[in-house]
């Protein structure tokens, strides 16, 4: 005999729901155990375009997704003191032996996004590092113009280096 | 007839099953990439992207797994219909609003010769698969 279309479809809804549950849970938990989860909601990932800068928001959401590598191009004694959480130094001043110390650091990054930051908007280091790594045929290298000021202006946490 | 259709059961089985299950494992391997290409699409309040986002594709790799092993065949089956008809629609949508944007169907490193057929009718034969793997086997009673 053959089912009414009540028992199938409920039969159908026991499962897809089953499913769906256990997914939704897996999902969850599985979020939560990865280094750097998803949000509870969604916050767009920064567009890191060649050629462009990065403005604040931009910055601190590719500091929070935490999958892009930023640098910071300052004097590494500056680095030592206070920098954006994550940044690893490679200062302009001495950008050969950092970045022979940076090694495999940065080559996992090759293909972007990089974000370099200075003091403020009237320095360049941060120019001259994206340059110089661009010319070594890294992409999507970006700057953060405002810089440490904008940074630590705007109250957002900062991360110091133990010697 | 029997032999032949129980060997296209099997043989849709194991195409639309895996097909399912890449695509789940994709977007496993890049959460991230997955929100992008749902939140470009402008279909989803923004506060449901990421859960969506971390859930589907385990569900996708379920029902792929049950497909290819034949458990609870026709509800499965239902699933990954509506499933594809779901993205059906989304794509549909996005097509006519014009918006230029990545399917995000098999997440950020999709196979070249899944890129070559376009995903509106890659989608259409999958939606077909599915309806007859839904179809080939009676109610259970």
């Amino acid at each position: 005999m053959n089912p009414g279309p009540w028992a199938v479809t409920a039969r159908d809804s026991r499962t897809i729901v089953l499913l769906l549950f256990a997914s939704l849970a897996a999902g969850l938990a599985s979020n939560g155990l990865r280094p750097h989860p998803l949000p509870l909601v969604y916050v767009a990932t920064p567009p890191v375009v060649e050629g462009s800068d990065l403005d604040l928001g931009h910055f601190e959401a590719l500091v929070a997704a935490g999958e892009g590598l930023v640098l910071d191009a300052r004097p590494e004694l500056f680095h030592r003191v206070g920098h954006v959480p994550g940044a690893l130094s490679l200062p302009r001043e001495d950008f050969d032996a950092a970045y022979a110390r940076l090694g495999q650091r940065l080559e996992h990054f090759r293909a972007g996004p990089i974000a370099v930051y200075c003091s403020d908007e009237s320095c360049d280091d941060s120019r001259f590092v994206q340059m110089r790594l661009q010319r070594m045929g890294f992409r999507r290298v970006v700057v953060f113009p405002g810089g440490w000021d904008a940074w630590t202006n705007a109250g957002l946490g900062r991360e110091v280096s133990h010697p | 007839m029997k032999t032949l259709l129980h060997s296209a059961e099997i043989l849709l089985r194991a195409l639309v099953g895996a097909l399912f299950v890449y695509a789940g494992s994709t977007k496993i391997a890049d959460p991230r990439a997955f929100a992008d290409a749902i939140h470009a699409f402008h279909v989803l309040p923004v506060a449901l992207i990421d859960p969506l986002a971390v859930s589907l594709p385990i569900f996708e790799v379920l029902v792929g797994l049950s497909i290819v092993l034949g458990w609870r065949l026709r509800e499965n089956a239902l699933s990954a219909a509506l499933m594809t008809a779901v993205f059906l629609a989304v794509l549909i949508q996005a097509n006519l609003r014009g918006l230029d944007t990545d399917c995000g169907c098999f997440g950020p490193g999709e196979w070249t010769a899944l890129r070559s057929v376009p995903p509106i009718v890659r989608d259409l034969a999958l939606l077909a698969g599915t309806l007859f793997l839904r179809l080939c086997r009676p109610a259970p009673g």
